[in-house]
């Protein structure tokens, strides 16, 4: 079959790999419909994911028609339509009974290795590195979905592949980030980054009760579809002398009560602070970019909430606690339980509450995967959201 | 017998106050220190009272059975009669380990007990000869072509609880363990605590062990007991497949029908119970 592998950084090629088998039996193998390319996968792309091995298969936003399930798949047939949550899960764990599904015991072969990383082992993922458990990823014909009778999500024949595809991930994500920062009614709520995950955040944080939602970026067509769509006031960092005070005169003098990191590790900006990370980056004397999430965190109002769905891998430096501390900041993160979300958020497409696909900008068949991996990276031809259809 | 409480790490005692000489040295250190010591004091000068002190120390260890010199230089010709969990505690490598799995204890013993081979935790047991609850076991633990002759035997067992064993004397390691099941989190789950210890033997059998255990033995162990929480809490052991790299494949034909065919074989071919644990450390 074809699948868009990593050769290493910046250098993704369509490649011919074998097909996937069934090799225990709550696995199945769907036949890939449509399939995303992820913001987080630029982390692996600019090659800052040290367990990418050449030829892995990249891709963790999918969906597709069951076409073989495991002799132990009672709940899934051939010939469903489902789409496949990135983070993998068995469903009986602890962490799972808890519904905390992207922290399952059991899903990650290489848990040893990311214990020794994190302490403890996440989940395992979809095309995202040996860490996560060097699973074979989406950007594909095929795929091998481990647990499928728990994760592979039904969904009605009806509703168009686009609607439903980024409960995969980023539609999740969206929500559970401003879930997180548990909005209540009045609240203002800052959204840093433009990105896809962010404008599906805006529309949620909406949803659960924000009086006023603020999306900082630089890049124009994103903060006019955050302003458009979203219905968010922006802050294009570039125009603005100092965004602190920019926010600090738009909130009473009282800042934000929730932020929202929807950049994570590589976070841009020409301030002091990102220039030294950057440098620290590029010779690998920091993993991690952290200057959105320092300034979020300056940023936030006194008692207030910081939600995290911007990805961070390692280390960061000059993270300032004393801020955190002394305001009394309550700090929520982690890759999305999507399991957990996706009937509530497919009930809110399927009663046209959130129509996700307003943040697609470029359809393509999977050929086209190189080229715009570079696009999307760069952000050129307006770049926020591809789909590809293998 | 010991009781497998009692492998539980401890301090170990001062070396100084152990043992450390032979019986026959030791009779010969007491005679002829104790000559010296008769000798020297009769010269009545002081090339004589040095020769009294030597044979004093002489005498001292013959009589004790500890050379503070042979203590200081790692020596002993002593026979060691301690038991083998004290000995391999002190010679061998040790290592604890802790998973909580979601599983009541009896379900846990019960698999545990029927293992086929679990090589990196007890050496592998063959359910042949399982016979009241005690009796030896073979494992033949083939690593690249060097075998290691794996002998155990359990030595004590309480239903639901622990399990206990050795290697058998003429085994090519030397090894004690126990496994203990002690329920937690609300009756749902349970703590399951291996504590093993190993004595690496030298040559071919010891490559093969070295192999087996891999650089890291803790990291081994605690991948064969991640193997066993998997198996227990989801009926499989999660295995990311074949290993995929790019344009090795056939892209002939796109008939799903033809292509998935397979869909209903039996599964588990590459990781399965009797494989287990199955896979190789990661490669990174």
């Amino acid at each position: 079959m074809k699948a868009v592998c990593w050769n290493g950084t910046t250098d993704v090629r369509v490649e011919n790999v074998p097909d996937p088998e069934i090799i225990n039996g709550r696995d199945a193998i769907i036949k890939i419909t449509s399939t995303a390319i992820c913001g987080s996968d630029l982390h692996l792309y600019n090659g800052y994911n040290p367990t990418m091995e050449k030829g892995d298969v990249l891709g963790h936003e999918f969906m597709g028609e069951v076409v073989a399930v495991g002799k132990e798949s009672v709940r899934l047939s051939v010939g469903d339509r489902v789409v496949i949550p990135f983070t993998i899960a068995c469903g009986s764990c602890v962490f799972c009974r808890q519904s905390l599904t992207s922290l399952c015991d059991n899903s990650n072969p290489n848990a040893e290795m990311a214990a020794k990383a994190f302490g403890y082992s996440p989940s395992g993922l979809f095309g995202y590195s040996h860490l996560f458990g060097g699973y074979a990823g989406g950007q594909a014909e095929y795929a091998r979905v481990p647990f499928a009778d728990v994760g592979a999500f039904k969904v009605p024949e009806e509703i168009p592949d686009e609607k439903v595809l980024f409960l995969s991930d980023i539609f999740p994500t969206g929500y559970m980030a401003a879930e997180n920062c548990d909005i209540r009614p009045g609240d203002i709520v800052a959204v840093w980054g433009c990105g896809p995950v962010a404008q599906l955040t805006i529309k949620c944080a909406y949803l659960l009760g924000a009086e006023r939602v603020i999306a900082i970026d630089n890049v124009p067509e994103r903060l006019e579809m955050a302003r458009t769509h979203g219905g968010a006031e922006v802050i294009n960092y570039d125009e603005v002398d100092d965004v602190l005070e920019t926010l600090k005169e738009m909130t009473g003098g009282l800042g934000p009560h929730c932020c929202i990191d929807a950049v994570g590790m590589e976070a841009h900006g020409s301030s002091l602070d990102n220039i030294y990370d950057w440098a620290k980056q590029t010779v690998r004397l920091e993993t991690d970019r952290p200057h959105v999430l320092r300034q979020a965190i300056q940023a936030c109002r006194k008692g207030g909430r910081l939600s995290l769905p911007g990805v961070y891998s390692g280390f960061i430096d000059k993270f300032p606690i004393g801020a955190a501390f002394n305001k009394g900041l309550t700090f929520k993160m982690g890759q999305t339980h999507v399991h957990r979300y996706m009937p509530l958020l497919l009930d809110l497409v399927q009663q046209g509450k959130i129509d996700p696909t307003f943040i697609i900008t470029h359809r393509a068949p999977l050929d086209d995967a190189p080229a715009l991996y570079e696009k999307f990276k760069k952000k050129e031809d307006n770049c926020i959201k591809v789909v590809l259809k293998p | 017998m010991k009781t497998i409480q009692e492998h539980e790490p401890q301090r170990a005692k001062p070396d100084t106050a152990r043992m450390n000489v032979g019986t026959a040295e030791r009779v010969g250190s007491a005679i002829g220190g104790g000559a010296l010591v008769a000798y020297g004091l009769s010269r009545r000068s002081v090339g004589g009272a040095l020769l009294a002190l030597l044979g004093g120390a002489a005498l001292y260890r013959g009589v004790t059975g500890s050379c503070p010199a042979y203590t200081s230089l790692g020596i002993t010709t002593a026979a060691d009669d301690r038991p083998l969990e004290e000995q391999l505690k002190e010679r061998g490598i040790s290592i604890e380990k802790t998973i909580t799995i979601n599983r009541p204890p009896e379900e846990l013993y019960a698999s545990w007990r029927s293992l086929p081979a679990l090589p990196g935790v007890m050496g592998g047991l063959a359910p042949d000869g399982r016979t009241g609850g005690e009796g030896s076991r073979r494992l033949a633990e083939e690593t690249a072509g060097s075998r290691a002759q794996w002998e155990s035997m359990i030595t004590e067992e309480k239903q639901n609880e622990l399990i206990g064993w050795r290697s058998l004397p003429d085994a090519d390691v030397e090894s004690v363990g126990s496994v203990r099941f002690i329920p937690c989190n609300g009756g749902m789950g349970t703590e399951v605590k291996v504590a093993l210890s190993y004595s690496p033997p030298a040559g071919r059998a010891g490559d093969a062990v070295a192999k087996l255990f891999g650089k890291d033995p803790s990291r081994r162990l605690g991948e064969d007991l991640r193997r066993f929480q998997q198996k227990m809490e989801t009926g499989d052991i999660v295995s990311a497949g074949q290993r995929v790299s790019g344009n090795t494949g056939s892209d002939a034909g796109n008939e799903d029908a033809r292509r998935f065919a397979w869909g209903s074989r039996d599964s588990v071919e590459e990781a399965s119970w009797e494989s287990f644990p199955a896979s190789d450390p990661p490669a990174w």
